[in-house]
């Protein structure tokens, strides 16, 4: 067959597709929805702000004159405080005065991928970047989990970590190091879909000595910590629009599950996309007992109400062996 | 005017029917077969062709859709002018690139043999379209039945240009899927 004989052969097909495609009209967005989300940002940018601006405002709100007229910024005073001429009138707008001094505002040009840890002053702060060796040295292991789901690799960026220490006193005042296993990579290493949904399928381990990770704020929908064998592990679920291709529109919604714990000493936290819940558990279960053949995951401990638990949230679990024979890496943290 | 009427007119053997045909479907035919030709001159004179094809087959026929009809005639005139060689910018059509695309897609080093029959390779196509997204499937049919540039279908669908390319390839890539999966292609 050639292209001539398909061209051939689709102009003979029913009527209703050949109508279909004439009387196709684009979507249009939904007034609500546009209008929904725009209220939605301001109530959130209202919300950050209200919240922001105590440690923003020197003297934890109260009203601070600008220390020099000519510093640049918005220039305002709270009515309340002030004397009003007339005290049966409601008190004036307030005013708020901000004095940029005190305002920290971190340049990045574009959104890189080190834009989020917090900026250390190299005059006063050393950070060491660990490789493979170095993770192992500091963890106890290379974040490699004798469980890892089929189609998953650890190819592309291998295991890395950042630890930084303050120069005056030797103390570590950071320490984060990643693991991440996906579906594919591309050609810089960094992870890549291999079906039609622009989100790769995998997981990514991220683990710190001081018990400080910090990566992204996720919404979570669901939380819930449930015993792995003696360790409390915290289950978080959110569920994430994505992409369509270039379209800025949501083409559909991707699961995202976290499992928080802390082993040994060190914080732990897998944040899995597109994977299932079971798979997430099996990957926490042989992390804490990589050594055991059945692995029970067991009856739900008590945490701050945060929602109705969902029902794919096992209460006991039976995690099979992980094929331990031969395991993926021989270290165990 | 409805479609009954006019077809009505064609019953009645009144020339009106082909004005009325004109007023009405006259731009989307135009389009379709300047697509193919990319010769205004071929593209009027085929235009006339289905018209008068029209007036032949009404009656006995009584086509209902009646545009999808008519385009239907537009298009295999068309066709059969590009393959006659008849035009004289023959090669710089939306339809020369995408028969070009096509040729991509389907390419196969080896041939299958006993070709297919051409009815059972439109029940095939048939079926592998109600497998796609109805936006899917607006995409390809016209991209590859209507002929239409990128741009045109980015502005009826209200996709950008990379996405409706993106798209595109992704429905080439199921296609040939498709075909391989059957046997079409090897």
């Amino acid at each position: 067959m050639n292209a001539a004989q398909f061209s051939s052969a689709l102009g003979k097909v029913n009527d209703k597709y050949i109508m279909e495609a004439i009387t196709y009209e684009r979507k249009k967005k939904s007034g609500w929805l546009k209008w929904g989300a725009m209220a939605a940002c301001i109530g959130l940018i209202f919300t950050v702000t209200m919240a922001a601006l105590p440690g923003i405002l020197k003297g934890q709100g109260t009203i601070v004159p600008p220390p020099d007229p000519s510093i640049p910024g918005p220039v305002a005073s709270d009515g309340r405080d002030q004397p009003s001429v007339e005290p049966l009138q409601p008190p004036s707008e307030p005013e708020i005065t901000i004095n940029w001094d005190n305002v920290a505002v971190n340049e990045s040009a574009g959104l890189a991928q080190n834009a989020a840890p917090l900026y250390r002053d190299p005059a006063i702060y050393n950070e060491e970047i660990l490789n493979t060796e170095g993770v192992r040295a500091y963890y106890g292991w290379e974040l490699a989990p004798a469980y890892i789901p089929d189609d998953l690799t650890g190819g592309g960026k291998a295991v890395s970590g950042r630890i930084v220490r303050e120069k005056a006193t030797g103390n570590v005042v950071e320490d984060q190091a990643g693991r991440s296993f996906w579906v594919d990579f591309g050609e810089d290493g960094s992870p890549k879909s291999n079906d039609d949904i622009v989100i790769p399928q995998g997981f990514t381990i991220r683990a710190s000595r001081l018990r400080i990770l910090h990566c992204c704020l996720l919404p979570v929908d669901n939380e819930r910590t449930t015993d792995f064998g003696g360790v409390p592990v915290t289950l978080r679920h959110c569920s994430l629009p994505y992409g369509d291709g270039a379209s800025k529109t949501p083409a559909g919604y991707y699961d995202i599950y976290t499992a928080a714990f802390t082993l040994n000493g060190v914080e732990y936290e897998i944040e899995a996309q597109r994977l299932e819940l079971e798979e997430v558990i099996k990957i926490t279960a042989s992390i804490i007992s990589p050594f055991h053949e059945d692995f029970i995951v067991g009856s739900t401990q008590d945490i701050p109400d945060k929602g109705s638990a969902p029902a794919e949230y096992p209460d006991t679990t039976i995690v099979p062996g992980f094929g331990l024979d031969e395991p993926s890496e021989p270290d165990t943290p | 005017m409805e479609d009954s009427a006019i077809i009505e007119l064609f019953f009645a053997r009144s020339e009106q029917a082909i004005r009325e045909l004109d007023g009405k479907y006259g731009k989307v035919c135009h389009s379709l077969s300047y697509n193919i030709l990319h010769s205004r001159q071929d593209a009027e004179e085929c235009v006339n062709d289905a018209y008068l094809g029209a007036w032949n087959a009404i009656p006995p026929a009584r086509p209902d859709p009646l545009l999808a009809f008519l385009c239907r005639i537009v298009r295999n005139l068309s066709l059969m002018r590009y393959h006659a060689g008849k035009t004289a910018k023959r090669g710089g059509g939306s339809y020369t690139v995408s028969l070009e695309e096509l040729e991509d897609c389907l390419a196969s080093p080896r041939t299958v043999e006993g070709e297919l029959e051409e009815q059972e390779l439109v029940r095939l196509i048939e079926d592998f379209l109600e497998t796609l997204s109805p936006e899917n499937r607006v995409l390809l049919m016209r991209r590859y039945w209507f002929s239409d540039s990128y741009g045109e279908i980015a502005a009826r669908t209200g996709l950008s240009e990379k996405n409706v390319s993106v798209r595109l390839t992704r429905i080439r890539k199921q296609l040939r899927h498709y075909f391989e999966e059957r046997g079409v292609i090897r």
